[in-house]
């Protein structure tokens, strides 16, 4: 889908625990979440740091869309070196 | 038997009328068989015969394809045609798009066999392989019209097969460029069989072929980053499955093939209780309890008030992406695109689960 909004000259950050998939289906910006079932969030933190982490998440990758790329680039935001590795 | 019917579709260049000056000709219906019609009607040897030909300028059509479309159509109707060939386009991307798309059009809603013929770089075989209608086939051709006798004698061939109703065979035992549909046969070895003799032909350094290719994914340049994310307006798009609560558009967990939008406006978040997920490819427990994992609206909002982008499109968009054809999601963007431009957006957050 992403490329269709490229194609269309909207930039678009795709925001997934899935990096491999969305670099081979060539998604342009690409930035590492949190988990595939809770991407953009933690439901182990409580709920003042899990909104702080989200609201830091959306931050970088909303940046992205002012970022030059030149194709498929991944984004790792800071924000998630800083909570626990995640175990499903 | 009686001859089937057919109609065949030019450009004006291969139906004698002028070159590039006068791609702007628009639809002209002539009786019977013009140009490479003739030699497609003596291959078929009294099997199928033309009765009209469309032709038509493709500068023309660019302009009018929805008009050019139609009257491709209702001649088809009008001739109570079983089959409409097009081409052959070789390497002409206007006349080749023009062609698939008359193809696939008739192909779809009229149910007749259509067949085309095209180099395999001709942008028409996108609107082929993304569209794949049932009864279309698309015959790939030399990049030239040096090929067209080659041409002409293979997609006489394949379209009378397919119209006089003979099974239809592999793509590459047929000739036609594969769409990426699959279809069940009987075999004779059971899948673990061929599986492991797969792996030992891998191991002995053997040539195999997979039985499943996947598809190649092709590139898109990345859009021109945004001047100034302070002043722009973004949108939500999300694969996550979250709906409003008793999923009122019908979602399956898997394979969907249509997408919806739910407004947020004036919402400064998602409230618990008022959403599920619905996606048959993630726990969703998570999910469910709360939609912010998949559509931050707390955090766009927070960010919009601080002045980080300038304003949030009213509604987020969503389509549980679990096992969607790669063909549906680019079409369900595709059809997102035009509504999201309507309201000035510039930029989207798309959180993929």
């Amino acid at each position: 889908m992403s490329k269709e909004f490229d194609r269309a000259q909207i930039p678009v950050a795709v925001v997934t625990a899935m990096a491999p998939m969305a670099q081979m289906l060539r998604a342009n910006r690409i930035v590492l979440a949190v988990a595939i079932p809770y991407p953009c969030g933690d439901p182990h933190l409580p709920e003042a740091e899990d909104s702080r982490l989200r609201k830091d998440l959306v931050r970088e990758a909303l940046k992205t869309l002012e970022t030059e790329v030149a194709g498929p680039t991944v984004f790792e935001p800071a924000v998630l070196k800083t909570i626990p590795a995640v175990t499903y | 038997m009686e001859p089937i019917r057919t109609v065949h579709y030019l450009n004006n260049f291969f139906a004698g009328v002028g070159g590039e000056d006068k791609a702007d000709m628009p639809v002209e219906v002539r009786r019977g068989a013009v140009g490479p019609g003739a030699p497609l009607e003596a291959h078929w040897k009294g099997g199928a015969r033309i009765v009209a030909t469309v032709v038509c300028g493709d500068n023309y059509f660019q302009h009018h394809s929805d008009e050019v479309i139609a009257r491709v159509a209702e001649v088809v109707r009008a001739e109570r045609a079983g089959m409409l060939v097009a081409g052959p386009a070789f390497d002409a991307g206007r006349y080749g798009f023009a062609c698939a798309s008359v193809c696939a059009a008739a192909a779809e809603d009229a149910g007749v066999v259509a067949v085309t013929g095209m180099f395999p770089e001709n942008p028409g075989v996108e609107v082929y392989r993304v569209r794949k209608p049932e009864r279309m086939f698309l015959v790939p051709t030399a990049r030239t019209a040096t090929g067209m006798a080659e041409a002409v004698s293979r997609m006489a061939g394949l379209a009378l097969r397919i119209a006089s109703g003979t099974a239809l065979g592999s793509p590459e035992n047929e000739g036609y460029l594969a769409r990426g549909v699959r279809t069940p046969l009987r075999v004779e070895k059971t899948g673990a069989r061929r599986a492991v003799e797969m792996v030992l032909a891998k191991v002995k350094g053997l040539p195999i072929r997979t039985e499943a290719p996947l598809g190649s994914y092709p590139v898109v340049p990345p859009a021109p980053p945004l001047k100034r994310l302070a002043g722009s307006r973004l949108a939500i798009v999300t694969t996550s499955g979250v709906v409003p609560k008793g999923n009122p558009d019908r979602f399956k967990t898997h394979v969907n093939t249509h997408w919806a939008r739910y407004p947020i406006e004036g919402m400064g978040r998602m409230n618990g209780g008022a959403w599920e997920a619905v996606h048959g490819g993630y726990n969703t427990e998570f999910m469910t309890r709360n939609p912010h994992f998949g559509v931050p609206l707390d955090a766009m909002r927070e960010l919009e008030r601080e002045g980080v982008f300038g304003s949030l499109h009213p509604y987020y968009y969503v389509v549980p992406g679990n096992q969607v054809q790669v063909s549906d999601a680019h079409r369900m963007a595709r059809e997102m695109v035009p509504v999201m431009q309507a309201d000035g957006v510039e930029g989207i957050l798309l959180v993929a689960t």
